[in-house]
């Protein structure tokens, strides 16, 4: 057992605010529990008086936020007492569905409610069921329990996100080069951060209610310096001590361009851990294929003492040679690493700037300076035990991401933190949930040819090595045809449009969703969205409020909100770098209104007079890991509350139960070093050379020839390159005026917005949210002025909306912000302000990465004065 | 379609015409039913049977979509698939692959996470 400790004791950077005490009074009490407010899921203290919700502070207990909590958690009042809420079921009348047609909703009983949409479930499971399509979004149990049905009645569409982009390479290559989930950086020790379109530390991503003070501290304690490249002068641009603006969609450039500097120029990088963690002493053939040993199939590397090539895993090897020509069996083969200096050879300086806009010698100066910092060869000692030390990393997350070549974008920046080596080790960058020793034992392990793969602790995600082999499709998001993408729901309107096309047999004909809002941050264009949407026979959405997408909804269930609701899963974690891990849990503070019922009762319900509840408890025990004697049994009917205590046990044991962690709130214990820096303790090499990609596009071009579908497999490249999206090219040619990019507001960020009163307020009082960034010189050149309404068109949507004239945005890019544009009666204070930014883009295959699926975040854009 | 309670394996139909060996039933769940033609299939495999060795016993009884979509092109189970014996995950990584032993193997598709 491990060593339990409170979170406010904890030895890490902290920057605590004092908690509340639980039962206060008789009739008052601070309760704790986890805020919902976005993704990030800080720990709260919620104040309940006379059972009404008085106050939200942050909980001191939990290392992931340490007391500390954001304005958007502080308006989680207001998003709990919505006027506008959902409080009985609601059953369409007007069958027509469309962009602002109003549903003709009438109120229907749970009975009729859950009657229609089991004999719904019943129908589809007995015909196919492939015409049954879930999404769920950072819906904790919720997303657990749908999925564990999906896998009962054998359904492959589970959706547990929406945005178009999100998850689309991040966490694959999260798992490719760090084994964990999510990333961080180490504000204890980071010396130097470069932060790619993205503001980690600044203004958003996961755990920013701590990385923000740990990273403030970093800068002002120990000087770290902090380098922004966005084409938005953003939250985290204007704290930076530098601000790149780099032009969209060129962010491979850059990152090949400091590739160059750093192995070329002035080769700084840790051969050490090139030699032995990684495939860079990998020996490669014409073919771009391994050389490998003809008995074992094992890839090849020549050691630096001479000799005979050998196996990666030979014990006699001493250091695999990293550069050079050699000749195995007749044939001409070269290190992965030598590949990878020659590729990014081809990314002179001067191109770089022209790509990229930023001025040749600003990259050379970063790219010096962050190998210099990453003091390759140091080494730190962390409660007696000894690790690498590499005070650098090079962060990145959506703005990379959201492009075409998404995977090429995102591989040669993080191919910057590979090659100095601060993967996991002090100071650099950090993935969460990679190792863990307690309550399970779950390390990364060495998969074929040698290279890591990761364990199981965050859950499964599909990832891109090795990949899976390509054949023709079956699944309406052609999961088939993406073999190294992790997930494929962007293409669904897509195939909607045209089945035929790609020899899919089936439509979706039932859809369940939560809360989240598909329609308006899914995908783009709306209306092709809208398209497939309105072809499925029965919708079924769970509401807080009627948003846009709950207006394509036959029957909408209402729901708790956050306050009110229980959750155990999906709420292990650690703060990387930091001494401890943590399970925290969400719970029920007050009853909601009479007549709300939790989704979970709902779809257990649902399951029972489908005759399918006994498979599907059956079906979660695997799905939660329950061990014995915790395992729901066939025959037995469960509460809620049943369900959370079981899962408590079985993962902590008797003593930490279901009331435990609602009198506690958080449990949280020590962690070794190992564990908080497993870098060097992780057995398998990760990769600097993708291989396996020469295969699975071979596979694929079989079958996309097959298909009769002309596809471009550019981007399966072992090894990463530039290649421009197709408003980069409209953009040099003239036929745009500006790329339009999307931009996170730390108030409006991954969930819930300015439907939320107090959230538009700061919206309102901050012009920019609602309006849009155009640059001095673009503003002078159409005659805008500071304020002025504007036209900006797409080929797909135009939009009338305020500009905002200022230096901080690149001259060729028009910046909006936040989730806004909202038309739904539903949300009635965010209703008609500002501009819907996915709706500006076009959805076509153009636009569509055809290898991660992700959708192509520039919007070409026309600018007017209006 | 009805999914068994944890318990041991009987013999299976064809446990006759092969050595003394380990007893497995395997129940295929949800899709992947769906894919191999089949919910159930008992086998008798070798002493020292691993995953890869079940996933190729499968591969020749099952319906080709199973093949072509479930098995790597070794035979092996594809890494996104979750195998239980006996109730309890099996580990799909490590230096030595999970020696299989009697009893009930389920292979699942479990939720995957994707992402924001």
């Amino acid at each position: 057992m491990p060593t339990f400790v409170r979170g406010r004791d904890t030895k890490a950077q902290t920057v605590h605010r004092p908690g509340a005490p639980r039962h206060e009074s008789p009739n008052a009490d601070w309760i704790p529990t986890t805020c919902r407010m976005c993704l990030v899921a800080c720990q709260v203290l919620v104040h309940v008086e006379d059972g009404r919700i008085t106050n939200v502070i942050g909980n001191p207990d939990s290392p992931r936020n340490r007391g500390r909590m954001c304005a958007k958690g502080k308006s989680g009042i207001m998003s709990h007492y919505n006027r506008s809420r959902v409080t009985h079921p609601l059953r369409r009348t007007n069958p027509a569905k469309g962009i602002g047609v109003d549903p003709g909703w009438e109120p229907i009983s749970w009975d009729d409610a859950i009657d229609a949409i089991s004999a719904k479930l019943q129908k589809v499971i007995r015909e196919d069921p492939r015409k049954l399509y879930l999404q769920t979004w950072a819906d904790g149990d919720f997303a657990g329990w749908l999925g564990g049905m999906a896998s009962v009645v054998g359904t492959p569409y589970h959706q547990t996100g929406i945005s178009g982009t999100c998850g689309k390479t991040i966490h694959t290559i999260q798992y490719l080069t760090a084994g964990g989930w999510w990333d961080e950086v180490d504000f204890e020790y980071c010396n130097y951060l470069i932060d790619v379109g993205t503001q980690q530390g600044i203004a958003t991503r996961e755990g920013f209610n701590h990385s923000v003070p740990d990273c403030a501290t970093a800068r002002v304690d120990r000087g770290m310096k902090l380098v922004v490249v966005d084409p938005v002068g953003n939250n985290a641009a204007a704290k930076a001590d530098e601000w790149l603006p780099i032009r969209p969609g060129t962010d491979a450039a850059f990152g090949l361009g400091m590739l160059n500097v750093l192995l070329n120029e002035a080769r700084i990088f840790d051969a050490q851990y090139l030699a032995h963690r990684t495939n860079a002493g990998y020996l490669v053939g014409a073919d771009g294929r391994y050389a490998r040993d003809p008995e074992t199939r094992k890839p090849l590397v020549f050691d630096t003492t001479g000799g005979t090539p050998r196996t990666h895993d030979d014990p006699s090897l001493e250091a695999p040679t990293l550069e050079g020509e050699f000749i195995v069996d007749g044939q001409p083969v070269k290190p992965a690493f030598q590949l990878l200096k020659e590729r990014v050879a081809e990314y002179p300086l001067e191109l770089v700037e022209q790509i990229t806009s930023i001025p040749a010698g600003q990259i050379r100066r970063i790219a010096l300076e962050f190998g210099q910092a990453a003091q390759i060869g140091s080494t730190i000692t962390i409660d007696g035990v000894e690790v690498p030390y590499r005070p650098v990393a090079l962060n990145w997350c959506r703005g990379p991401q959201g492009h075409k070549h998404a995977w090429h974008h995102t591989w040669a920046l993080q191919l910057v933190n590979v090659v100095v080596g601060c993967i996991n080790v002090p100071g650099g960058y950090q993935s969460r949930s990679t190792a863990s020793n307690w309550p399970e034992v779950s390390w990364p392990a060495v998969g074929p040819d040698g290279m890591m793969i990761p364990g199981g602790h965050s859950g499964k995600h599909a990832t891109a090595f090795p990949g899976r082999p390509a054949t023709r499709p079956e699944r309406t998001d052609l999961f088939e045809l993406f073999p190294l993408a992790a997930h494929t729901r962007t293409f669904v309107p897509e195939v909607h449009r045209d089945r035929e096309k790609y020899g899919i047999d089936h439509a979706t004909e039932m859809l369940i969703h939560t809360a989240g809002n598909q329609i308006t941050g899914g995908w783009g264009d709306v209306n092709a969205v809208a398209d497939w949407y309105s072809s499925i026979d029965l919708v079924v959405g769970f509401a807080i409020e009627i948003n846009e997408t709950h207006e394509f909804d036959d029957i909408v269930l209402p729901m708790p909100t956050y306050i009110e609701e229980n959750a155990f899963t999906d709420a292990q974690d650690a703060v990387c770098g930091e001494g401890v891990a943590y399970h925290v849990i969400q719970q029920q503070v007050v009853n909601p209104p009479e007549g709300i019922r939790h989704p979970i009762d709902v779809m257990m319900a649902v399951y029972e007079r489908a005759g399918i509840l006994d498979d599907v408890h059956l079906a979660m025990n695997r799905v939660l890991k329950l061990k014995e004697p915790y395992r729901l049994e066939a025959g037995r009917r469960y509460t809620r509350d049943d369900v959370l205590d079981l899962q408590a046990r079985s993962m902590y044991g008797e003593d930490h139960g279901w009331e435990w962690f609602k009198e506690h709130g958080v449990l949280v214990w020590e962690r070794s070093v190992e564990e908080r820096y497993p870098g060097r303790f992780i057995k398998g090499r990760i990769p600097l050379y993708m291989e396996n990609f020469v295969d699975r596009g071979q596979e694929l071009a079989v079958v996309l020839a097959d298909m009769g579908l002309d596809w471009e497999l550019v981007d399966y490249d072992p090894l990463p390159k530039w290649l421009p999206c197709e408003s980069y090219g409209q953009l040099l040619r003239g036929d745009i005026d500006a790329i339009g990019v999307h931009y996170k507001l730390p108030f409006v960020y991954g969930g819930q917005g300015n439907a939320n009163p107090w959230i538009d307020e700061l919206c309102e009082k901050l012009p920019q949210s609602y309006g849009a960034l155009i640059n001095t010189r673009l503003a002078r050149e159409r005659g805008i002025k500071d304020d002025d309404w504007i036209w900006l068109e797409s080929p797909v949507r135009k939009v009338r909306l305020r500009a905002h004239v200022t230096e901080c945005i690149h001259p060729q890019v028009i910046g909006i912000a936040g989730h806004a544009g909202h038309w739904s009666s539903g949300k009635p204070v965010s209703k008609g302000k500002g501009v819907n930014f996915n709706s500006l883009l076009p959805y076509d295959l153009a636009h569509l990465d055809t290898f991660s699926t992700a959708i192509d975040m520039c919007a070409p854009l026309t600018v007017r004065k209006a | 379609m009805t999914l068994q309670q944890d318990r041991p394996a009987g013999v299976g139909p064809d446990a006759a015409s092969v050595p003394a060996g380990i007893g497995v039933r395997v129940v295929l769940i949800g899709e992947l039913k769906r894919l191999a033609g089949r919910h159930e299939a008992d086998l008798r495999l070798p002493p020292g049977s691993t995953i890869q060795t079940l996933g190729r016993a499968l591969g020749s009884i099952c319906a080709p979509a199973f093949e072509q979509r479930i098995l790597t092109s070794d035979g092996d189970i594809q890494s996104h698939v979750a195998v239980f014996l006996n109730g309890g995950q099996l580990a799909r990584t490590g230096d030595t692959p999970t020696v299989l032993t009697d009893g009930q193997v389920e292979l699942m598709l479990v939720p995957m996470y994707e992402g924001g």
